[in-house]
């Protein structure tokens, strides 16, 4: 591999750097892209407008104002084609870049974006679009079908008809400018591809389609789509390896065509556009589908710093072990761009939950890692802070009344009846406002008419057609919207502050805590450094505080599943809070374990930042306490790992090992991040949050945060160094 | 048996992902003593002065006036301490310490075990120190993780109690053997034991040994970095059965913040750290000789 040879160079966490294996055109394509170039672009039309004269009105006016939108876009969006690109179509109206169907009428967009799903592009690829035109034909001569249900369909018709002025467009730009991308693009996606490159073409047109007019959607298994057409192009001598690696490494590169350049305003880091990947995995026939593709895919991603594809491996007891290693590769350069999947616990859950078996082999997820059964599901998510339930509603810290329990069971029950309330009270509103007259029709109760069509979606969402409804009116197979919890290992953390301190060691009595949590530990400097100093948390393999969090886990799962498939729309249970825990700040107290009013503290599953000192295996070991199963639509959790604890080949194999010990324990979902000396730099400034960070040299070890300035200083430079 | 730190997730320690178990006491007297926590064999109080918060309750517990507040700054005389460790569990923020535990053969196994998911095919867990096989008890744990198929390494001085050496040579896949330095002389004075006696312990552990053997030399710039010095090491090295490999390992100064906290000066000595020069020259000598350098 020719690193010192390439002028562009990518960062990484791990000292030896990136490999290089792609040309020095796409790898300057990769850094221009990352660097925002394209999305600044974006930004010069940020939106189309329709005529001002344009009026619809009557019960389908949505839909006629959405199909004269789509065919706007198509037909005067920006087209762009870049030198360095190998396959076309772009999302060049800046609008979708901050989820909107990038067209108004008068002062207002004229529909909002859909994400958090995972579309069927399996069958665009394979079949082309057109064959959805006789089926949606037949459909619509049902004379069953209201008014309403036939101009859905044809809706969908309008929208491919969209799609060919755009793909007509883009032939028109490539055929003399490009001809190997025209002789690509020529056929696809309107009909099935015939060979990789087809393939390829086909994908990245269908899914910078559906971002050009405003959607968000996943890919999900795109080794499962590729693959079959990659090994036989690969055997016939129509392709090479590097051939394919390029097409792919286009494919990931124009995925960035939406990253901003530096002076872009700064929000909340949610830059990702849920343009998920998932690898790997078996089939519906319980064949391990790991691939060519899938190997390339790897390469792309350890060469190039592209983390958005977020890619999620499933890895199961068939996986090859090659797969582990690459994965691991991977991972060591930083940035936490591949996670992983225990499928095990996965499919089981699915199953149990009641998705017939092939469905759940077939999973995939939202753009995060929330499970579900791609292309055919409607899904987004209810959360709630579960800390929250217990500082306000449980405890009542703050509010001026006292609550008295005499034991620590009292106060677990408690909790626990106030989180069974809670859950209830949610689930009711989310059904009532998906169903109409829920109360009278139980099961039959059908979803309410939504003021917007989603007709792209429906095109590619399995079920729409069949049901001649839209993505958000019970259209595909499944509509979803889980309760996700949060905090879940703070309330663990508090309760085992609570049962230490005011039931063991008797050493205050619940009462003065309260009062003293109300006062923001003011004055209680002492007993304050004591909990947070003298008990060990989630996070550290101690059966007695992880044996309460699988408590709340598990009691959470079940209050969940009273509603589970009771109704047209599924309430499962899963636990995440992504940045969430931030705008939970406010309605936060102080805690018993120590932490002030204002900390931000665990996210998703993992350990409440600064409690966790024993490793990463103690923190995969108290994740996996809770039966994991019961959280349908997933529990995630976040290792962070220094890049000294995992360099060198040794590093690697441990790498695996902690992803063979998260599937050995019936883990759900892990993403490994490996960080360097940056964080180093803020445990200084910072050192409570950083209490369990290792520094190794050699023989050597101590903990980085009792070490003075100088020494520090040090590392620091060490880590910067390597 | 005294164990100052039980790290789990250790992945330079041997092959796979590892546990590694730090006995504290070691019968060597090396003033560059990478872990000084671990060369006594009885217990100490690790002391780390930007913890501490003022509270004062280490003064109110300490039966010998060991701890004082001077200008609000603790003050900590070891003269009369006893290490009975009563301020270290008073403490609240763990400026105090006890640097070690007193723990049984079976408490440490059940450490071990914790991590018995993630060790695979070439994990699991690795003596340390100190030096594990001056205690007896070291045999006994060893015996244990074999029988339940752990994989054992082990990191020595060579300084152990022969019958626990002989053992770990049996049951270990690799032996992390120490040799500090080739010439005899300075190896009494530093080390404070005779390199014949290391040697002779080596070539036993050669006999007996069913795993590798992995020599392993701290290169401290000026003071045993001579030719001379690793002509005698690789003579050892070649005449060795099992040996796979010899590791170099850089002196460094870091342990000097340690001994701060164990009450000590930093000792810590910057001029002996040897330079990429050094280094490359340490490995080509080697590497001429037949010795497999990594």
């Amino acid at each position: 591999m020719e690193n010192n040879k390439s002028e562009i160079k990518f960062y990484s966490a791990y000292a030896g750097g990136r490999p290089v294996r792609l040309s020095q055109k796409t790898r300057s394509f990769c850094r221009d892209s990352l660097n925002g170039r394209y999305g600044d672009e974006a930004m010069k039309t940020p939106f189309l407008t329709l005529d001002p004269s344009f009026g619809a009105t009557g019960e389908n006016a949505i839909y006629d104002v959405y199909d004269e939108a789509i065919r706007l876009i198509c037909e005067k969006a920006p087209l762009r084609l870049c030198d360095e690109e190998l396959v076309s179509g772009a999302a060049t109206l800046g609008s979708a870049i901050s989820a909107q169907v990038p067209v108004k009428l008068g002062d207002n967009f004229v529909c909002p974006s859909i994400n958090h799903l995972t579309l069927n592009f399996f069958r665009g690829v394979k079949c082309g679009v057109l064959s959805y035109v006789p089926e949606i034909l037949e459909r619509m001569r049902d004379p069953e079908l209201t008014g309403r249900q036939k101009r859905h369909l044809r809706s969908i018709l309008s929208v491919i008809e969209s799609l060919k002025i755009y793909h007509s467009r883009y032939l028109g730009l490539v055929r003399e400018k490009r001809p190997d991308i025209y002789k690509n693009l020529k056929n696809v996606p309107l009909c099935g591809a015939v060979n990789f490159r087809e393939a390829v073409q086909s994908l990245w047109f269908l899914f910078s389609f559906t971002r050009l007019t405003g959607n968000w959607p996943g890919i999900g298994r795109i080794d499962l789509i590729l693959g079959d057409y990659y090994e036989r192009d690969l055997a016939r001598g129509l392709i090479t390896e590097e051939e394919a690696r390029e097409l792919l490494a286009s494919f990931f590169i124009k995925g960035c065509e939406w990253v901003r350049g530096v002076d872009a305003p700064r929000g909340s880091g949610d830059a990702q556009h849920y343009q998920n990947i998932v690898l790997g995995g078996t089939d519906e026939e319980g064949r391990d589908v790991t691939n060519g593709v899938t190997y390339l895919i790897l390469d792309v991603v350890e060469e190039l710093p592209i983390g958005d594809f977020p890619i999620t491996v499933r890895f199961n007891k068939k996986s090859p072990e090659r797969l582990f290693k690459r994965v691991a590769e991977v991972i060591r350069h930083g940035g936490g761009t591949v996670a992983c999947y225990n499928e095990e616990t996965i499919i089981e859950s699915l199953t149990k939950f009641g998705y017939p078996e092939r469905e759940a082999a077939r999973f995939a997820n939202d753009g995060c890692w929330e499970v579900q059964i791609p292309g055919c599901t409607r899904f987004s998510y209810l959360p709630f802070d579960g800390l929250g339930v217990l500082l306000n509603q449980t405890l009542k810290i703050g509010s001026g009344v006292i609550p008295v329990f005499d034991s620590f069971e009292n106060v677990l029950n408690a909790y626990l009846g106030d989180l069974k309330e809670t859950c209830g009270r949610l689930a009711d509103s989310l059904l009532d406002s998906c169903l109409e007259d829920r109360a009278a029709k139980g099961f039959d109760a059908d979803f309410r008419p939504q003021p917007f069509a989603t007709s792209v979606i429906d095109l590619f969402e399995d079920g729409c057609i069949e049901n001649a409804k839209g993505y958000l009116e019970g259209g595909p197979r499944y509509s979803v919207i889980p309760l996700h919890i949060g905090g879940v290992p703070d309330v663990a953390n508090s309760l085992y502050a609570i049962k230490k301190l005011c039931f063991e060691e008797n050493k205050i009595t619940l009462e003065e805590l309260l009062k003293i949590l109300g006062n923001n530990w003011e004055g209680e400097d002492v007993l304050r450094t004591y909990v947070r100093s003298k008990y060990t948390y989630y996070g550290n393999d101690n059966p007695e505080v992880d044996s309460i969090a699988a408590v709340v886990f598990d009691s959470f799962a079940g209050f969940c599943t009273e509603y589970g498939r009771k109704y047209k729309l599924f309430i499962p249970s899963g636990v995440s809070t992504f940045g969430r825990q931030l705008e939970w700040l406010g309605s936060r107290t102080a805690t018993p374990f120590g932490t002030l009013k204002g900390e931000i503290l665990s996210g998703n599953a993992s350990p409440t930042p600064g409690t966790d000192r024993e490793g990463a295996t103690a923190v995969i070991k108290s994740y996996c306490a809770a039966d994991l199963k019961k959280q349908v639509t997933g529990s995630a959790l976040d290792v962070k790992l220094f890049p000294g604890t995992v360099s060198g080949p040794n590093g690697t194999e441990c790498i695996v090992s902690l992803i063979k010990g998260l599937m050995n324990l019936g883990g759900y979902f892990m993403q490994l991040d490996v960080t360097d000396a940056e964080i180093l730099k803020e445990a200084q400034k910072d050192p409570a949050k950083y209490k369990s960070l290792s520094v190794r040299v050699s023989g050597w070890n101590a903990r980085f945060v009792s070490l003075d300035e100088h020494w520090q200083q040090m590392i620091i430079e060490r880590n910067e160094k390597c | 048996m005294l164990i100052s730190k039980i790290q789990r997730f250790s992945t330079h320690d041997g092959p796979g992902l590892r546990t590694t178990v730090f006995f504290k006491g070691c019968p060597l007297k090396c003033p560059w003593c990478h872990n000084p926590e671990n060369k006594k064999f009885t217990n100490e109080i690790f002391y780390t002065q930007k913890s501490c918060i003022g509270c004062g309750i280490c003064e109110k517990v300490c039966p010998n006036g060991c701890h004082s507040f001077e200008n609000g700054q603790h003050v900590f005389d070891r003269t009369a301490c006893t290490v009975c460790g009563l301020c270290a569990t008073s403490c609240p923020s763990g400026a105090l310490e006890l640097c070690a535990n007193d723990m049984t053969v079976t408490g440490v196994f059940e450490e071990i075990k914790k991590d018995v998911p993630f060790y695979g095919g070439n994990g699991g867990v690795t003596l340390s120190g100190g030096e594990p096989l001056a205690f007896k008890e070291a045999a006994e744990l060893l015996d244990m993780c074999a029988t339940e198929g752990i994989d054992c390494c082990v990191e020595t001085s060579g300084a152990g109690i022969p019958e626990v050496t002989e053992k770990a040579a049996r049951v270990c896949r690799t032996l992390f053997f120490d040799l500090k330095d080739g010439n005899p002389e300075r190896h009494l004075e530093n080390v404070g034991v005779p390199l014949e006696n290391i040697v002779a312990a080596l070539k036993k552990a050669d006999r007996a040994a069913t795993g590798d053997i992995i020599i392993r030399c701290i290169i401290i710039k000026g003071l045993n970095s001579d030719a001379g010095s690793y002509s005698a090491i690789a003579d050892v090295y070649n005449s060795l059965k099992h040996a796979k490999a010899l590791e170099l390992l850089p002196y460094h100064a870091y342990f000097g913040s340690k001994n701060v906290q164990l009450g000590g000066e930093d000792n810590g000595d910057a001029s002996l750290i040897p330079d990429a020069g050094d280094m490359a020259f340490a490995s080509q000598f080697f590497t001429e000789r037949g010795v497999n350098v990594i």
